[in-house]
């Protein structure tokens, strides 16, 4: 009699506790990465008795959350995936954007430029004509500026984002440490039979919130707690410690941050070991869509203001004297060169960009890339070698003492070069390496140069009074043949005084916008512009497909983890039906009992 | 398969947004009438429209720079009329003079007339356009081109050597007008009062016949002039230049420039002559300025006189545009009748250079007529094309957002209905 109303007060607890478990998935129907849970039920012990065996009701062996770790697994390389994809999409259309945006644009400050300089060529006495140039000359330069500091701007905000994110992962990673020192002693209470659920829950929310930023490995350890490594298995977290990672200055470029593992021995570089996750997009943004845009656009800059002022030059003004530089942006400005902080040598380098008139294709020549430089001395006139950044390709150098002052080294290109390179001189600067008065190198000192990265920022207009524009060649024509006239050694006589009337220089000024000037003589200014914007285009396009298409498969994975481990409100409803009748089965049978006991006491009475 | 009620949701409200995405879009695209928006929506196009914007601004300018070279020569055009009809009038003068029955009052009734029409060519050679440019001075086209020379009393050309072109097309350049120098100066003559290159300036010309009337019947004077353009002067500051000039076939005349510097041409020729007086040659020789030009002439005039040039030492020869041992002669006096038939020849040969500078102009504005059509097509094409690219099209576009409208409401209809839907209604 005992046993029946102890099989049914089991029954009653089990449908209780199952009961609990249903409501206990119905409130968490809306938290994220809950899986919902089942109460593992089974038979009691059966009594033998000389019947056979008697049931002895049901016993809760576990409370189970329905969880796959591949599908996990799959959740969180979506993620990550997604991510970066996403991150870089995010990205590169506020490039994409800018670029697109007429005020800003550079292709109609281009144009106008060089109609004013037409516009010159049409009217050279007229004041009010210059005037139009010299502010079309500021508006572009502006523009140029303005381009490039929104660039720098959109790098800024990069960066203190990788910054976060890196602060992100951080805490994250404390977070998940706690969480396995709370693991191991929770799974070590019962041996490893019965899991936390629910801790085992959060913890797998910070995996993905932690593969949203960066790719993990998740490696399951015996104890119960979760090791996590990033890279090719820098260890984040490990047990209950983890590592702490940090967002530091290049060496070469304040502007730029690299990612480092803080160790005891120092920080560890691990930037290019980064990969998934939004750290990841926000790094391969900066790589691929906003330096190579601002160097291009440097390029860009760096060539119209050479191509110009070699020819304004060349040219003389309305007061008869030689033109000057019309944009400030001479051939002699230095070029920022940093030195590698290993060099032994003390020597020091200087970069500057080419004279057109010296070199006439000295802009087609600049390339959008920083170069490093690097002293090899190999004998054969190779010297040195010129490393291009962007793709490492490596050209040699012949270095020749400028005999002014002594030691003065001029470096140019090499007579022996490797195999397979796409240039046949230097891009568009010259570089001297100064080794007078008792300066040093050593072979393996390196030092890195960066052309075109801030040309865009620096570039601005020379000429404030418009009688200063050389709109004039003041070469001396014979007027009945119509050809120069010729000095003792066959070059044009120029006429030592104002020409108002003359044209010609403008005349060549503005045919500079036709000219096939940029990329190795391949395209005009616009054109090379116009290749930015495209190069700039199909990136964000290429990203945006990647980007959705990665969306959908992190949707698949979402769905099959939600298939498996999420909440259904119906389901639930139809178990909460299911326990309710149980329990009130179960209530029935102990009333049963009770009526039981009843009758055999009224039978006794 | 099960589903989660988080998971649906999250499906119809996808569902929803991706939607209201497309028709942000289409939105966007409606208002702007753009078919892109950023370059990333089609690479290629985006470049192509820069292309294509260049195009067409650059060729707008080529219109406005044909514009303004239609109007200087239209100008030139009229002037050169008007020289026209003085070099008419001139003839008709002339004809009217060389008639032997008028008497010495009546000529000179004709001179002054001849007088005013000298003044009144010099005035159209020093037509000025509306930016206050002589049109005839070329490059120097802030000075007249003709100034009185006061030497001798007529007019020369001070005007620039190089005539103005505009860009009208990418590869073609029209000069915007002619230097006077051509028109008016460099004319051939047969007259032995012609330069030593047998050319004759128009107001030479006319002076000469003023001269007839008024009864002097001037021999000339040997003289020499050089080619090259002294407006600024030369200098010798630090180098030795010296020459000699011999007049008459005798009298040689050693001219020392070392160490000295001219900033113009009108300096120089006060210091040749002052050396010449210094010398005592100022009676044999003289040195004066033809406009940009040198000119070095004996003072003795008829077939006896002469003026040659000798190089010692220096580059001035080179610089001032002398042969070494440049010679010219003069020449003796004409009767009245052969002078005036020079003069009337020489006329003809004027309206000669004036019709041939008109064909020029007419040629120049016919090609301009050309160049503006073909570019007129090419920006017609040039906007099509990019139109084509990035224009939207409407009727298609509007269609879309009709079926997004209708897309977006059935999302959302069929969101409300799903939610609808709960078995803990019905416990």
């Amino acid at each position: 009699m005992s046993g029946l109303l102890a099989t049914s007060l089991s029954g009653l607890m089990a449908a209780q506790r199952s009961l609990e478990t249903v409501q206990h998935n119905i409130s968490n129907v809306n938290t994220e990465a809950y899986s919902r849970q089942r109460v593992q039920q089974s038979t009691m012990t059966p009594r033998y008795t000389g019947d056979g065996y008697i049931g002895q009701g049901v016993q809760v062996t576990n409370i189970t959350r329905s969880y796959d770790q591949f599908i996990n697994k799959q959740l969180n390389s979506s993620l990550s995936a997604f991510g970066d994809a996403d991150r870089y999409h995010q990205l590169s259309t506020r490039v994409d954007n800018i670029m697109a945006d007429p005020s800003t644009g550079m292709a109609p400050a281009m144009n106008r430029f060089f109609n004013a300089l037409s516009g010159v060529a049409n009217d050279p006495t007229s004041i009010p004509s210059r005037q139009v140039l010299l502010s079309e000359a500021e508006t572009l330069a502006q523009n140029f500026n303005a381009l490039s500091s929104q660039f720098e701007e959109i790098r800024t905000q990069n960066n203190s984002d990788i910054g976060t994110r890196v602060n992100d992962i951080n805490s994250l990673a404390k977070s998940i440490a706690n969480i396995n020192v709370q693991l191991t002693s929770a799974i070590g209470r019962s041996g490893g039979a019965i899991l936390p659920n629910d801790l085992l829950d959060q913890q797998d929310a910070l995996f993905s919130k932690l593969a949203e930023i960066v790719n993990v490995s998740v490696v399951p350890q015996q104890d119960g707690s979760s090791s996590v490594f990033i890279g090719n298995g820098q260890t984040l977290v490990l047990g209950g410690s983890s590592a702490e990672f940090t967002a530091f200055q290049s060496e070469y470029d304040p502007n730029r941050l690299e990612i480092g593992l803080k160790t005891t021995n120092g920080v560890i570089n691990v930037t290019s070991q980064i990969s998934g996750g939004s750290l990841a997009g926000s790094l391969s943004f900066r790589d691929e869509v906003l330096d190579p845009a601002q160097q291009q656009l440097g390029m860009v800059a760096a060539g119209l203001a050479m191509e110009v002022n070699a020819l304004h030059e060349q040219g003389f003004d309305l007061s008869g004297t030689a033109g000057l530089a019309l944009f400030n942006f001479s051939g002699d400005e230095e070029i920022p060169v940093i030195k590698n902080p290993l060099n032994t040598g003390n020597a020091a380098v200087t970069v500057n960009f080419q004279d057109v008139n010296v070199n006439p294709s000295a802009a087609g020549n600049l390339d959008f890339s920083d170069f490093k430089l690097k002293y090899v001395n190999a004998g054969g006139g190779v010297d040195y070698t010129l490393t291009r950044v962007r793709d490492n390709q490596v050209i040699n150098l012949t270095a020749t003492d400028t005999m002014s002052p002594m030691g003065k080294f001029a470096l140019s290109f090499a007579s022996t070069q490797p195999a397979n390179i796409d240039v046949s001189a230097l891009p568009g600067i010259d570089i001297t390496v100064d080794l007078s008065g008792g300066q040093t190198i050593s072979v393996g000192d390196e030092f890195l140069t960066r052309p075109t990265f801030n040309a865009a920022q620096k570039i601005g207009v020379n000429i404030t009074d418009p009688k200063k524009i050389a709109a004039a060649t003041n070469i001396e024509i014979d007027p009945a043949t119509k050809q120069p006239v010729l000095d003792g050694l066959n070059n044009p006589v120029i006429i030592k005084g104002p020409m108002p009337g003359d044209n010609s220089n403008a005349l060549k000024l503005a045919a500079l916008g036709n000219k096939l000037g940029m990329l190795g003589g391949s395209t005009s200014f616009n054109g090379a512009y116009g290749q930015i914007v495209s190069g700039v285009g199909g990136l964000t396009r290429a990203s945006e497909l990647s980007s959705s298409a990665q969306q959908t498969l992190l949707n698949q994975a979402k769905e099959s983890r939600e298939g498996l481990a999420g909440v259904n409100l119906d389901e639930e409803a139809a178990n909460l039906l299911k326990f309710q009748q149980a329990y009130q089965a179960s209530a029935q049978s102990i009333s049963i009992a009770r009526s039981l006991f009843d009758t055999l006491i009224g039978a006794v009475r | 398969m099960r589903i989660s009620t988080a998971w649906s949701q999250q499906l119809s409200f996808n569902a929803m947004s991706s939607q209201q995405v497309k028709l942000a879009k289409l939105q966007q695209q409606l208002s702007s009438g753009l078919k892109i928006s950023a370059p990333a929506e089609d690479p290629a196009a985006a470049a192509r429209i820069l292309d294509l914007d260049k195009s067409i601004t650059k060729t707008e300018q080529y219109q406005s720079n044909i514009a303004a070279t239609r109007g200087r020569l239209n100008l030139e055009e009229s002037a050169l009329e008007a020289a026209n009809n003085i070099m008419y009038k001139a003839k008709d003068l002339t004809i009217q003079a060389k008639n032997d029955t008028l008497n010495s009052s009546d000529r000179l009734a004709i001179k002054y007339e001849v007088d005013q029409l000298l003044e009144e060519l010099a005035g159209v050679a020093n037509t000025r356009n509306a930016n206050g440019e002589y049109i005839f001075s070329g490059d120097l086209a802030t000075v007249p081109a003709f100034a009185k020379n006061a030497a001798t009393g007529t007019y020369a050309y001070q005007g620039g050597l190089q005539q103005r072109a505009l860009q009208i097309s990418p590869t073609r350049q029209v000069a915007d007008g002619d230097l006077g120098f051509n028109v008016f100066e460099n004319i051939n003559s047969s007259s032995p009062a012609a330069d030593e290159n047998g050319k004759r300036s128009v107001f030479n010309t006319l002076k000469a016949l003023s001269d007839g009337l008024g009864a002097s019947l001037n021999a000339s004077s040997g003289a020499i002039t050089g080619d090259r353009f002294l407006r600024y002067g030369l200098d010798y500051t630090s180098s030795t230049t010296t020459f000699d000039l011999v007049a008459n076939g005798g009298i040689t005349a050693p001219i020392d420039l070392s160490g000295q510097k001219f900033t113009d041409v009108n300096s120089m020729v006060t210091e040749i002559n002052a050396q010449l007086t210094a010398g005592g040659f100022s009676g044999a020789i003289q040195a004066r300025s033809n406009g940009n030009r040198i000119e070095f002439a004996s003072v003795a005039t008829g077939a006896t006189s002469s003026i040659q040039i000798n190089n010692t030492s220096g580059t001035f020869l080179t610089d001032a545009g002398f042969a070494d041992g440049q010679v010219n002669a003069g020449a003796g006096a004409q009767t009245f009748q052969a002078q005036l038939s020079d003069v009337l020849t020489d006329l003809d040969a004027a309206l000669g250079s004036f019709l041939d500078a008109r064909s020029s102009v007419g040629a120049r504005l016919n090609a301009l007529d050309n160049q503006e059509s073909q570019n007129e097509k090419y920006v017609i094409d040039t906007k099509s094309t990019l139109s084509e690219t990035q224009d939207l099209d409407y009727a298609d576009a509007i269609s879309q957002y009709q079926l997004q409208t209708t897309a977006l409401q059935a999302a959302q209809q069929t969101f409300t209905k799903i939610k609808e839907l709960s078995l803990f209604k019905y416990l």
